[in-house]
């Protein structure tokens, strides 16, 4: 799958000029147009890989995705000045509808979009193909637009719904309401969970998978607070047989442990050790083949973010009078002293730049180590291909924990919660414990919500998580320090959308912006 | 008058159809780039004279010429969907786009907010959230120090609304002076060359004043507003510029005004009849001289050079100074010699 993401993007960036006189439409033999390609199954195939492709792109996965979920929610704190401004607009919640990233993250999703629907189009018609394969296309390109979305409309909230890939640039449309756009998510993801397998041959791993499709679900009706619906799909990924908890947390975010048995769905990189590509958006200029995830948080890299005080101080431990270190917190953050580079360094104060934490009351330099490739090298600035975990099991296991609470079956949320909690590398003692209590709904809804932040820290779900449960009413005190209502709920419009969009003015731009 | 003046003047009106411009496009559309297309039509109409006059006589010929140039253009007509196109927008630059084309105004004028005063006091801010209809007259975090953009339209508040067009890259007008000439065995150039009345967005100020990264801050920064250092044009120091104090804005448009000796050089010729038989006739000619370009500039500009170049390549964007790197000056001493 890796060797052949290549990017037929010089496809899509063809664009139509509209022009009367029928005798000027002259196809050009030596380019590519929708109209000529899409014959059989390797065209379908490379057309439905330009897809991926964006998703790994420096809009998307590699760079702006990762940033933008991570800075809206409140386990990052700033690694010092060298954090860049419209990165730290978002992060203190003071971005604009000029921000870089919010413009990256809207053009990179509705480009997917843009991609899936040129392959749903074209796919029903493609001679040549097995109907199987057809329909597994069909199902990849729709779990991508899903997922496209479902990002957008939690973003953004209302926004411009586009079912059929769009001709010429005339084609925008006003902004729908956020509950079409999730409607068309569903729609999608019902599709692809019946025409996507439950996995692939090695060569084609990273590619959508049934699985991913169910989990996809879960989490939009988690978003819609139908915990009913959310819970029928959690339960298809639990009762397949296909997942099961790995032993080794660190496996879990490392490039050793891509594709385990823990694994829904994961953003393919390159192997590490090739190079970053600044300029790679997938726009038919260049591909992204590594992220720069690694260098970005680096401990002794640019530490652009740290964890915050908050998650930092949230994990059990022996003093605050819990029975054990939770071991999750060793495994999820590079302390001042730890070996690295396979046990060859050592991560001394002053190779570490930026900003200072305070953990049990002790300042200290703490810096994110899931996704940092110094585990296995020594390295000022270093790009890495590991893969982007974007869904796993212990992530449905807490799902599924939530909505079960939520049902009034507190029994079996805290048991599900429990078996998450009791990975080898981990094994936590099961709640309720001597500080988390687990007596009514809210105290396992409290118990569920604190589970989730430290099992899935820095894994981009906590901003969405925390969406959800502010919509509908599950939070106990608001965990966005500088959240202003009717504003930071929702990111802004970008400016070049409104300004270049005839259907849009000022008026429909998100409140507060 | 044997020839020793000369004049010409010129009158120009020209209209071009279908302008090949990119289209913006709205990125829900999701195309990769904007496609070319004829969507325009301006004008460009002005004045052109040039002057001479020529001095002979034994010793001492010159002649000097000066050019005057005076250029105005208008866009017609735009048929793209919104009637704009903007363009320049740039993430380390402010984020928003620079430069707005639309109907009635210069090619690709200057576009942004205007800014107001700094403001003095948290009253002041008080009392104009009290009157905005969503509690902020810009955001919530808009504190003493902080610019005060002009809210154009009247509702109260600060936003994408209040943008206008703040000027253009095109000169009033430009001008020109050349003298060139011999005395005796010496020749000499002079050039003089300049513009008036040009804006040029100063990108260069947006890094050295915005505060916007770690590096590369000017030492205006010494001024910034603190509660003691109140009369200063430079905003209040603080991270992640939540007021967007570095948005596009006048704040950092400048006049592009200047005069600058392009190009100076004088030399002088060893006579031939003296250094012929020195040499055999194996040297004919022996020239030295010393020039310089760019020896020196006038101008208000605070920028680099207010001969700004293009950088990133995009279209629209003449007049916008990203840092790009600056006209070197030259000085050059030479040699020429004939067989």
């Amino acid at each position: 799958m890796k060797k052949f993401l290549i990017a037929f993007s010089i496809l899509f960036f063809g664009v139509i000029l509209s022009c009367n006189e029928e005798d000027l439409d002259k196809i050009n033999p030596n380019g590519v147009t929708f109209d000529t390609f899409f014959n059989n199954a390797d065209e379908l195939t490379s057309g439905v890989n330009s897809i991926y492709a964006l998703v790994q792109s420096n809009s998307l996965v590699s760079r702006e995705w990762f940033f933008t979920h991570d800075l809206r929610g409140d386990e990052m704190a700033s690694g010092g000045g060298q954090l860049e401004t419209p990165r730290n607009q978002l992060l203190i919640g003071v971005h604009d509808p000029g921000n870089s990233l919010v413009n990256s993250i809207w053009r990179g999703w509705y480009r997917t979009i843009h991609r899936a629907n040129v392959i749903i189009s074209k796919a029903p018609d493609v001679a040549n193909i097995n109907d199987d394969l057809r329909n597994r296309l069909l199902g990849e390109a729709r779990f991508l637009r899903a997922w496209a979305y479902y990002e957008i409309a939690t973003f953004f909230g209302d926004a411009p719904i586009y079912l059929d890939f769009v001709q010429t640039v005339e084609g925008s449309v006003n902004r729908s309401p956020q509950n079409e756009v999730y409607a068309i998510a569903i729609d999608d993801l019902k599709f692809a969970q019946g025409a996507l397998p439950a996995d692939y041959d090695n060569r084609n791993k990273g590619r959508a998978t049934r699985g991913a499709a169910q989990t996809l679900l879960a989490r939009v009706y988690l978003q819609l607070g139908d915990y009913n619906n959310a819970k029928i799909e959690l339960e298809k990924v639990v009762n397949s047989g296909n997942y099961s908890l790995i032993d080794n947390y660190l496996d879990l975010t490392n490039e050793e442990g891509e594709f385990n048995a823990e694994s829904i769905f994961e953003v393919v990189y390159a192997p590490s050790g090739g190079a970053y590509n600044w300029g790679g958006d997938s726009d038919g200029q260049a591909v992204q083949e590594e992220t720069v995830r690694t260098q970005e948080y680096s401990a002794i890299g640019w530490r652009n973010v740290i964890p915050s005080n908050k998650i930092l101080n949230i994990y059990e431990r022996v003093s605050k009078g819990d029975a054990k270190d939770d071991p999750r917190y060793d495994f999820t953050y590079w302390l001042e002293g730890d070996l690295f580079n396979n046990g060859n360094s050592v991560m001394t104060s002053d190779r570490i730049q930026g900003n200072t934490s305070i953990v049990d009351g002790v300042e200290q330099k703490v810096s994110w180590q899931k996704y940092s490739v110094l585990y296995k090298l020594d390295a000022g600035f270093a790009t890495s291909g590991i893969n982007q975990r974007i869904m796993r099991y212990a992530d449905v296991l807490l799902l599924l924990a939530e909505c079960e609470n939520e049902l009034g079956n507190s029994g079996r949320a805290i048991q599900l919660v429990n078996q998450v909690r009791a990975r080898p590398s981990v094994e936590m003692p099961p709640i309720p414990t001597a500080t988390i209590p687990a007596g009514t709904q809210a105290e396992i809804r409290k118990a569920i919500q604190r589970e989730r932040m430290v099992e899935l820290a820095g894994e981009q779900t906590r901003n969405f998580d925390i969406l959800r449960w502010r919509k509908h009413g599950k939070l106990d005190q608001e965990p966005i320090s500088y959240f202003i209502a009717n504003k930071h709920e929702l990111l802004p419009i970008p400016q070049s959308e409104i300004d270049n969009n005839p259907n849009l003015s000022q008026a429909d731009q998100n409140p507060g912006y | 008058m044997n020839n020793k003046f000369f004049l010409s003047t010129e009158y120009y009106n020209r209209e071009t159809d279908g302008l090949l411009l990119r289209v913006p496009i709205p990125e829900s559309i999701g195309f990769s780039s904007s496609p070319l297309a004829n969507v325009g039509s301006m004008r460009n109409y002005g004045f052109e004279a040039a002057l001479g006059y020529n001095y002979s006589s034994a010793k001492f010929n010159w002649s000097l010429a000066g050019t005057f140039d005076i250029t105005r253009n208008e866009v017609l007509s735009l048929a793209t969907a919104n009637a704009t196109i903007d363009a320049g927008a740039n993430g380390d630059f402010g984020g928003f786009s620079i430069t707005r084309t639309q109907e009635g105004q210069p090619i690709q004028s200057f576009f942004g907010w205007q800014v107001e005063s700094i403001f003095q006091s948290q009253a002041e801010i008080d009392a104009l959230n009290d009157k905005a209809p969503d509690g902020f007259y810009q955001n919530d975090k808009t504190a003493p120090g902080d610019i005060k953009f002009r809210d154009l339209n009247g509702d109260g508040r600060v936003n994408a609304d209040d943008r206008t067009f703040l000027g253009s890259f095109l000169p009033k007008f430009s001008y020109g002076l050349n003298w060139d000439g011999s005395y005796k065995n010496f020749d000499f150039n002079l050039y003089l060359q300049g513009v008036h009345g040009n804006k040029i967005y100063n990108g260069t100020k947006v890094i050295g004043q915005g505060m916007l990264r770690l590096f590369n801050a000017s030492t205006d920064v010494l001024d910034a507003w603190t509660p003691q250092n109140t009369d200063t044009d430079v905003p209040r120091a603080i991270s992640g510029d939540p007021n967007q104090n570095s948005r596009t804005s006048d704040r950092f448009l400048e006049d592009g005004s200047y005069l600058r000796v392009k190009n100076i050089s004088i030399g002088y010729t060893i006579p031939v009849d003296k250094i012929g038989g020195l040499t055999n006739n194996v040297i004919s000619k022996i020239r030295v001289y010393v020039s310089s370009q760019n020896l020196l500039t006038f101008t208000q500009y605070t920028g680099y050079d207010p001969e700004v170049g293009s950088r990133f390549g995009g279209l629209l964007t003449q007049g916008i100074d990203y840092a790009q790197f600056p006209q070197a000056r030259t000085f050059t001493a030479g040699l020429n010699v004939g067989f």
